[in-house]
C-alpha cells in the first residue's frame, strides 16, 4: 500500500499540470454546490437567530415576508403601519416592543471634516426594552433620555466615523414634498457594542423621536403670549424647530390621540404558549392586523429558497456527471499513454492489480486534494463573507 | 542454470518459436542474435516468466516456471531477474535513486542499510553518483542506460536479461556500457539480445535464431 501511495504521489506531483487541471475541474464542480449549501444554511441560521425568542410579530396585513424583513432586518418594502392602540391591545399576552421603521438617516458632517462618507442607514424608533431583549450593550456614551437623542450601531459609527456628540440627520422621504416636515437633527449620545447582526447597521432613537421626524410631534414658536381675546395672533410663518434641545423640548407636542400614533411592527414575547394561542385566535381574520410567527415565516421563506436550490442541484448533478465522464476519458487516455510504463512494471514483477491500484490512487489523491481545497475555499468564503452580507445579497 | 525442453509458443497463427533443448549454465554470458522478429525477445520473455509456454518445460534457477502460478511468477521475476531494456524503461516521475530502488518499491520491501550501501556502490560504479536526485529527462542516453543497469543489479538477481541495451547508443557509449555491464555482472547469468556482432567475442556462447524463429 505504501509503495502504491508513493508511486501515485510521485506520478501526480511530476505531472503537475495534469493534476492541476483535474483538481480545478473537481474543485469547481464541488465548491459551487458546497458554497450554495453553506449560503442556504447560513441564510437559514441567520434568519432563525434574529427570530430567536420572538414569539409573534404584529404588522399590517399584507406580505408576511415584508413584515419579517422589515422588523428583524430593517430591509425590504415598507409593510404599512399599525397604531399604538394595536400595541396596547397585544400587551396582555406578554412583553411587547413597538417599532417604527419608515426612516433613514445619515451623519451630519461638520464643514471642516474630511473623509466624508454618506450612507442612508435605517432609523429604528423603539423603546429601551428592545436593547435588553436583544442584549445589546453600549460601548461608549449613554442611552437616549430625551427626544432627539440617538445611539448608533457599531458599524454605522465605524463607517461614518461617528463619535459621541456628533449629529445624525433624518433623510426626507420625498425631496419635492413641500408639506413634509424638515429633517430632524439628532445628537449621538451612545455607540453600541458590535452584535454581528443588522443592529450594527442602524441608528436607534426613541419611538417618539421617529414620530417627530414624521411631523406628528412637532415644536414651533411659543404662541401662548400671542393670544388676544382667545384668538392667536401670529404671522403666517411659524418656525418649526429642526433640533430638539432642553430649551425647546417642552414645546414639542402633537395634535390628536396617542392611540393613533403609528408603529410598523410590534415584537411580542409571549408569556406562555397559551397567551400566544389566545392572541393568534384574537387576530385570526382581522382585516388590518396580522400576527406572524417568525420561525414559521422563515421556514416558508426557506422552502422557497430550497425550491430554487433544487434546480441548482439538478444542474450540479449534470455538471458532476459531465466531469465524471471527462475524468473517465482522462483515465482512458492516460492508460493508453502509459501502456509501455505498465508493461515494464509488469515485466519487473508488479501485479496487474497493483497497477490498477496505482491509477486509482492517483485519482483518489487528486480527488482528496480537491475536496480539501473545496472545504478550505468554502471556509474562506464563510470567513470573508459573513452571513449578514449573504443576507444583504438576498434581501437587498 | 536454465534448462528448456520441447518448448513451443506462438502468437496466434502468425508466429511460432520452437525449441527442443537449451541449457545455459549458471554465470554463463549468452548472446542471442538473429533477424528482427525471429523470436529472441519472446524466448527471453519465456525464460523470465513474462510469457507462459504453450508446451514444454522451462526450468530456471530450480524453478519450474511453466508450472508457477501468476503470483509465484511475479515473485520469481522480482527476486531473480534483472532487466535492461533497449529504451532504458526508466519511470520519468522517479529520480535516479528511486528508479534504481524500484524493484524494492514493487516488493514493498523495507530499504535496509545494506541496500543503501549497494545503491551507493552501484551509483559510483556506473558513474552517476552526482546525479542521483535527477529525473531521467535531465540525463543523457548513456546515463539513462547506466541507471537501467544499476536498477537491474540492485537486488543481486540470479539472471540479468538485456534486450539490445546498446541499441540506442552511439558506438563510444555502447563500448562504455558493455564494459560497465561486464564489470558489474560478475558471476550472474547474463542473457543479451544484440545485433552488434563486434561484441560477440566477449560472450561465452552465442545462440542464433533463423528466420522461422527456430533456434539453430
Amino acid at each position: 500500500m505504501r509503495s502504491i501511495l508513493f508511486l501515485a504521489y510521485k506520478y501526480i506531483s511530476h505531472n503537475y499540470l495534469k493534476t492541476i487541471v483535474l483538481t480545478v475541474c473537481l474543485l469547481l464542480t464541488t465548491v459551487v454546490p458546497l458554497a450554495a449549501y453553506f449560503i442556504i444554511n447560513a441564510y437559514e441560521q441567520h434568519f432563525e437567530e434574529r427570530a430567536h425568542g420572538i414569539t409573534l410579530i404584529a404588522g399590517h396585513r399584507g406580505n408576511d415576508y415584508d413584515i419579517l424583513l422589515r422588523s428583524l432586518y430593517y430591509k425590504g418594502a415598507y409593510p404599512g403601519s399599525l397604531s399604538m392602540q394595536d400595541f396596547a391591545d397585544v400587551q396582555h399576552a406578554g412583553q411587547a416592543i413597538p417599532m417604527y421603521l419608515p426612516f433613514t438617516g445619515h451623519k451630519l458632517y461638520a464643514a471642516q471634516e474630511q473623509n466624508v462618507y454618506y450612507e442612508n442607514v435605517p432609523i429604528v424608533g423603539t423603546r429601551l426594552d428592545y436593547f435588553s431583549m436583544r442584549n445589546i450593550k453600549l460601548t461608549k456614551g449613554r442611552w437616549p433620555v430625551i427626544w432627539g437623542e440617538a445611539v448608533v450601531g457599531s458599524q454605522v459609527a465605524r463607517r461614518m466615523n461617528i463619535r459621541i456628540g456628533d449629529f445624525v440627520l433624518s433623510d426626507q422621504k420625498n425631496l419635492y414634498d413641500i408639506t413634509a416636515s424638515y429633517p430632524l437633527k439628532m445628537k449621538v449620545v451612545g455607540i453600541l457594542q458590535r452584535t454581528h447582526s443588522p443592529d450594527d447597521d442602524v441608528i436607534f432613537v426613541d419611538i417618539k423621536t421617529t414620530w417627530i421626524i414624521e411631523g406628528i410631534f412637532h415644536g414651533h414658536d411659543d404662541l401662548s403670549d400671542k393670544v388676544q381675546k382667545n384668538v392667536v395672533v401670529s404671522k403666517a410663518k411659524i418656525h418649526e424647530y429642526p433640533e430638539i434641545t432642553p430649551q425647546n423640548l417642552h414645546l414639542f407636542h402633537h395634535h390628536g390621540k396617542a392611540k393613533d400614533l403609528p408603529v410598523t411592527a410590534i415584537l411580542i414575547l409571549a408569556k406562555d404558549h397559551k397567551s400566544k394561542t389566545i392572541l393568534l385566535g384574537d387576530y385570526q381574520g382581522n382585516e388590518r392586523v396580522t400576527l406572524i410567527q417568525p420561525l414559521k415565516v422563515i421556514t416558508r421563506l426557506m422552502s422557497l429558497v430550497l425550491r430554487v436550490h433544487a434546480f441548482f442541484e439538478a444542474y450540479f448533478v449534470l455538471v458532476i456527471f459531465t466531469v465524471v465522464l471527462f475524468i473517465i476519458l482522462v483515465v482512458m487516455l492516460s492508460l493508453r499513454l502509459r501502456t509501455e510504463e505498465f508493461s515494464i512494471l509488469y515485466k519487473m514483477g508488479c501485479r496487474k492489480q497493483t497497477l490498477y491500484a496505482m491509477v486509482f490512487m492517483e485519482f483518489f489523491l487528486v480527488f482528496v486534494f480537491s475536496m480539501v481545497l473545496s472545504v478550505i475555499c468554502v471556509a474562506l468564503f464563510e470567513w470573508m463573507i459573513p452571513p449578514r452580507y449573504i443576507l444583504q445579497l438576498f434581501a437587498g | 542454470m536454465i534448462v528448456i525442453r520441447d518448448l513451443s509458443f506462438s502468437y496466434g497463427n502468425d508466429f511460432a518459436i520452437e525449441l527442443t533443448h537449451l541449457e545455459i549454465a549458471s554465470g554463463q554470458k549468452v548472446a542471442f542474435v538473429g533477424e528482427s522478429g525471429c523470436g529472441k525477445t519472446t524466448l527471453l520473455s519465456l525464460i523470465a516468466g513474462v510469457l507462459r509456454p504453450h508446451k514444454g518445460e522451462i526450468n530456471v534457477c530450480e524453478h519450474k516456471t511453466h508450472l508457477l502460478s501468476e503470483k509465484e511468477l511475479r515473485l520469481f521475476r522480482l527476486q531473480n531477474i534483472g532487466f535492461v531494456f533497449q529504451n532504458f524503461a526508466l519511470l520519468d516521475y522517479l529520480n535516479v535513486r528511486e528508479n534504481i530502488l524500484l524493484p524494492f518499491t514493487l516488493q514493498s520491501k523495507k530499504i535496509t542499510q545494506q541496500t543503501l550501501d549497494r545503491l551507493e556502490y552501484l551509483l559510483s560504479a556506473v558513474g552517476i553518483r552526482d546525479k542521483n536526485k535527477q529525473k531521467p529527462q535531465h540525463l543523457s542516453q548513456g546515463e539513462k542506460q547506466r541507471v537501467a543497469i544499476a536498477r537491474a543489479l540492485i537486488h543481486k538477481p540470479s539472471i540479468v536479461i538485456a534486450d539490445e541495451p546498446t541499441g540506442n547508443l552511439d558506438p563510444k557509449n555502447s563500448q562504455k556500457i558493455m564494459n560497465l555491464l561486464w564489470q558489474e555482472i560478475d558471476n550472474t547469468t547474463f542473457l543479451m539480445i544484440t545485433h552488434d556482432h563486434s561484441v560477440l567475442d566477449k560472450f561465452d556462447r552465442t545462440v542464433r535464431f533463423d528466420a522461422k524463429g527456430i533456434v539453430a
